[in-house]
């Protein structure tokens, strides 16, 4: 091995990143050849330049600035995975008022529609207190989107069901706005639509 | 997040690691004090790493620090906080400042006048001849390859063990050690061929 060749040895060498025999075999080099010693003390030197800059100095003002930015904008933030339910609550919207606009003329009466964004597995039993009327509920399973007129099927992708719940009430329908409530795996995020009765 | 669970498994906890289990846990759950605390712990090690890959650009170095810190912040939810986080920031450092230099090749930043090269401990004049030394040695650092410095800034300026870095930087042991002597080396010759030049 020529002197070039021990030249990253010896940069291992004098920070102690060699194993026991890579060690004696430099150590037995730098015994016999001047040119590697000076080579070797040249690196200790360089090598203590390079970590002075451990103790470059930093103003407190730097790092305040950086502070105060970061939690300038995580402060107006939203917890993480909020971004994909908004999404996702936003088509259910769209469809929710797709649907009411077309609904049929007939009695549909809970001022209230619940909307589930979700996995199929935890999407809950909806519960009615006039089951007669549960005929008047209408499904729809929507997929990236796009409305599909068959019943909800368990998928992990993106799955928003709706449950239009009727309960004949013809007086209370036109006289109170629509409350369209939107429950996300989030418990934190709960979303409450206002529908105007006259199709807003 | 998913590189976060690529790095070490949990270690027992000391009392600074179990606070931090804390905060971090605090900091899922919404409480921005707790979030700051983290900051203030980790600032230094993001902001000088940052400044040493990105080569002494105090404003591209703090805008580093801040994307790794909003990256933090979005990724709380998938930390486990039982695990070790320091090696997760380190990783994403390196990658945020990777991304910001080559989009510097593309695109050259735009220096404004004297402040790339200022003090950040400002009118300290008996620490000219450090400040010299530091200016040398960023320019030595400019010699390196991406990778070379990469491994180097976490070996020696960071004092991460050789099996962390090639970790960190998702590498092998041998090529972490290859890139830290070649940068070792280099270092050591710019030096030299600096003090010659000044002699
Ligand atoms: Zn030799």
């Amino acid at each position: 091995m020529n002197c070039t060749e021990f030249e990253e040895r010896i940069a291992l060498f004098v920070e102690n990143d060699l194993s026991d025999a890579e060690v004696t075999a430099v150590e037995r080099h730098l015994e016999t050849c001047t040119d590697c010693r000076e080579f070797a003390a040249g690196l200790r030197e360089s090598q203590a330049m390079l970590k002075g800059l451990r103790r470059e100095p930093f103003d407190d003002a730097i790092f305040a600035d950086v502070r105060s930015q970061v939690i300038g904008r995580v402060s107006n933030v939203r917890p993480p995975m909020w971004p994909k339910y908004a999404i996702a609550a936003t088509l259910l919207i769209v469809l929710a008022a797709a649907l009411w606009r077309t609904r049929p003329a007939a009695p549909v009466g809970l001022p209230a529609v619940t909307a589930y964004i979700g996995p199929g597995p935890a999407f809950p039993t909806p519960r009615t207190t006039a089951p007669r009327q549960a005929s008047q509920i209408a499904k729809m399973t929507v997929r990236h989107g796009r409305a599909q007129s068959r019943p909800h099927v368990n998928s992990r992708l993106a799955r928003q069901t709706i449950q239009q719940a009727g309960l004949a009430h013809p007086r209370a329908l036109h006289s109170e706005p629509l409350v369209v409530k939107l429950l996300t795996n989030d418990p934190e995020v709960v979303i409450y639509w206002l529908v105007d009765q006259n199709g807003g | 997040m998913q590189e976060l669970a690529l790095v070490m498994a949990g270690e027992r906890l000391d009392a600074p690691e179990e606070q931090l289990v804390l905060l971090v846990k605090r900091a899922k759950s919404g409480d921005i004090a707790a979030f700051e605390e983290i900051l203030g712990r980790y600032e230094r090690q993001v902001l000088g790493t940052a400044l040493r890959l990105l080569g002494r650009n105090l404003e591209d170095a703090k805008d580093a620090a801040q994307q790794v810190f909003l990256r933090l912040h979005r990724g709380l939810r998938q930390l486990d906080e039982n695990r070790q986080f320091e090696s997760w920031l380190y990783r994403v450092t390196v990658n945020v400042c990777r991304d910001m230099l080559r989009v510097r090749i593309r695109k050259p930043a735009v220096q404004l006048e004297g402040t790339e090269h200022r003090s950040y401990a400002p009118g300290a004049d008996e620490m000219m001849v450090h400040s010299e030394q530091i200016q040398l040695i960023y320019d030595a650092l400019d010699t390196l390859s991406e990778r070379e410095r990469a491994a180097l800034v976490l070996r020696d300026l960071e004092g991460i063990a050789t099996k962390e870095v090639a970790r960190i930087l998702g590498t092998s042991e041998v090529t972490v050690r290859c890139h830290i002597s070649s940068a070792r080396v280099k270092i050591r010759k710019f030096v030299d061929r600096q003090s010659r030049r000044r002699l």
